[in-house]
């Protein structure tokens, strides 16, 4: 009977290792996500969507427009904060080609365009 | 429009400007109240909007460019039309040259008309601070 719960007992803290490095991995590699919108923000202003440094922008744009009601998204812009300055970002890249890490607040909306523009 | 109708319209798309995000914006929001949404956008040289949305949405809003006190903007702009200083319909007054601008529509690209645009994602009120706040924190220094 000692031999399984050792067995088990040793799996288990490799396990527990391995999960603890890929839980430390998996929080570097993660981000906190906020969107606004013209029509409100994602998720609700009071938390953030949690997503992978490796995952497309617009994956998490796509669920903040299923969320707000949003259908056409044709010609919108993504800007990010960057030192006091507005940066635009692309949506086919992932958030870590984009070099955001740790909390990323996006701005989307349309491309102001008219006359002037 | 229907006064009460032009209400609900603007009451319904100001909800969504709640604390969280107006922090998130970087604005500050100086009025909500029907008919008016004003606004001062976080940069290094402020700028404050004032929408009056009377007859939203049937109409565009008639949207004023000011300093944050509230004084019309008289400094240079940021470069392209978007923010313009003054047109031949308005020599001394700036005005917005962009969809969305009841001036645009109305006055001075009266071919390309608010209809085409009235509705659709984007186009709201909010929708239409962003791409103002967004030109203005792009081009401005």
């Amino acid at each position: 009977m000692t031999g399984p719960p050792q067995a088990l007992k040793f799996n288990m803290g490799d396990e527990e290792k391995h999960k603890h490095e890929g839980h430390h991995h998996h929080h570097d590699d993660e981000v906190a996500v906020s969107v606004i919108t013209p029509s409100g923000i994602y998720p609700d202003g009071e938390d953030y969507h949690k997503a992978e440094g490796n995952e497309k922008i617009k994956h998490v744009l796509e669920l903040a427009a299923k969320k707000l009601e949003i259908t056409d998204t044709k010609d919108w812009v993504v800007f990010v904060k960057e030192h006091g300055k507005d940066r635009e970002v692309h949506p086919d890249r992932t958030f870590h080609e984009e070099h955001l890490k740790g909390i990323v607040e996006l701005d989307w909306h349309l491309r102001e365009g008219g006359g002037g523009a | 429009m229907h006064e009460a109708l032009a209400k609900a319209n603007f009451d319904k798309e100001v909800a969504a400007l709640t604390p969280q995000y107006a922090e998130q914006a970087r604005w500050t929001v100086n009025e909500n109240t029907f008919p008016i949404l004003d606004i001062t956008a976080d940069h290094t040289q402020p700028v404050r909007l004032r929408l009056t949305c009377d007859n939203w949405n049937e109409l565009a809003p008639a949207i004023e460019i000011l300093n944050p006190d509230g004084t019309i903007w008289t400094k240079a702009f940021p470069p392209g039309n978007v923010f313009n200083p003054g047109g031949h319909v308005t020599p001394n007054r700036p005005f917005i040259c962009m969809r969305g601008s009841r001036a645009y529509h109305n006055e001075y690209h009266r071919n390309d008309v608010w209809d085409t645009y009235k509705g659709k994602d984007g186009m709201g009120l909010l929708g239409i601070l962003q791409q103002l706040v967004g030109h203005w924190r792009k081009n401005m220094p």
